[in-house]
């Protein structure tokens, strides 16, 4: 893999393993996510129960291919229109657009082969609105927020060029007794590299 | 490297699946499968695969290579087989991706998946069976996407139970 790969949450955001498994994927697409989830048990358990689902309503398991041509095989250099793709669709947006019915823009996340670490702070601003800081980073060009339940599932996805966003806690989907939210800022470099993370940070008010 | 039988076996299901995508057959795929844990595991005996994390890329590597081995192999069968083909009646066509499953285990998964609540069925069967992203299925049920991921994420959990997939495959859903 060379160090680079696609991680979970890009997978997750671009629905992969749902369009992996109804042949939706192109060919570079396919190999990076086969690749991935060779790997990666998250993504696997959702390959190998989706697959199992869809026999179960009458499917195959997946679609072999899109139903022209023949079986083709990706071409080895298949990184670079990749990492092209990830310079292309890195946009940066404000943080007032941070809702969870947003139109979120399509990504490329490349994992790089270090990070640094960032401190996230967690504050409550007196309008009732909860702040997240967290230092800049020098190569970072954009930051990701995710926040996710304690289960790990991603239920929204923000990018900013600030180092500061402010939250709706009323906005996010209720947890039931005894889950929570996690937040998690991600940096990431011109050419969609991950240069830097935070620890997820438990959303305390939830 | 230690790879204990229940890993082998979930490593062997994942190349499987590729290896189907690729060659349209699950018994040429399991082939492939099994011959890729098999090198993998002359690979470690010998000492060539030492990082752990390596290993996922070294199955990846080694089952595409013979896919494209087997696949050359096939493409010079069927033409050898061409002719005389063309001269024999033929039966239906079958799909042959379909089934990978036993009739019984898509009995268990039907009936697993009609124990579901019904909103939570419906965004499986939206997101496995439509061509529909999650922000479609969103719109469609009147959910945002991060409650559609919910959703969807709880029933996976919960049908991995239901069908006893346990092991490796379902540690991701457990995180």
């Amino acid at each position: 893999m060379s160090g680079k790969a696609i991680i979970c949450s890009y997978a997750e955001e671009n629905d992969l393993a749902a369009r992996y498994l109804r042949g939706e994927l192109n060919a570079t697409e396919v190999e990076a996510f086969e690749a991935h989830y060779v790997g990666c048990d998250r993504c696997w358990a959702e390959v190998r129960i989706g697959g199992e689902v869809r026999e179960g309503l009458g499917q195959p398991f997946l679609e072999a291919q899109p139903a022209s041509g023949p079986v083709r095989f990706p071409r080895r250099d298949f990184w670079t229109p990749l990492a092209a793709a990830a310079v292309a669709v890195v946009i940066a947006v404000g943080v007032g657009s941070l809702s969870r019915r947003s139109a979120e823009p399509e990504r490329a996340v490349l994992r790089g082969a270090a990070t640094d670490a960032l401190d996230l702070k967690v504050l409550r601003a007196p309008d009732g609105h909860v702040v997240l800081e967290w230092p800049s980073h020098s190569d970072a060009r954009t930051y990701v927020l995710e926040i996710r339940t304690s289960e790990g599932v991603r239920v929204l996805t923000s990018e900013s060029t600030e180092t500061r966003v402010a939250l709706n806690a009323d906005a996010l989907p209720r947890q039931r007794a005894g889950a929570s939210l996690t937040a998690r800022v991600t940096a990431v470099n011109s050419f969609g590299h991950v240069v830097a993370r935070t620890e997820s940070i438990p959303l305390p008010w939830q | 490297v230690n790879l204990d039988e229940k890993l082998l076996e979930d490593y062997r299901y994942r190349l499987r699946v590729l290896a189907a995508r690729r060659l349209h057959d699950w018994t040429e795929a399991e082939d492939v499968a099994q011959e890729a844990i098999r090198r993998t595991l002359d690979a470690l005996s010998k000492g060539r695969v030492s990082n752990p994390a390596a290993l996922p890329a070294f199955l990846f590597q080694t089952a595409i290579h013979i896919c494209q081995h087997r696949a050359r192999a096939l493409g010079m069968e069927k033409r050898a087989l061409e002719g005389y083909a063309s001269s024999v009646p033929t039966s239906e066509p079958v799909d042959p991706l379909q089934f990978l499953l036993s009739a019984e285990r898509r009995a268990e998964v039907r009936a697993a998946l009609d124990s579901l609540a019904l909103d939570d069925r419906e965004v499986l069967t939206l997101t496995y069976t439509k061509a529909l992203s999650t922000r479609d299925i969103a719109r469609r049920l009147n959910l945002s996407e991060g409650n559609v991921r919910v959703r969807r994420h709880r029933a996976l959990t919960r049908l991995a139970e239901l069908l006893d997939v346990t092991g490796e495959s379902t540690q991701g859903l457990k995180s």
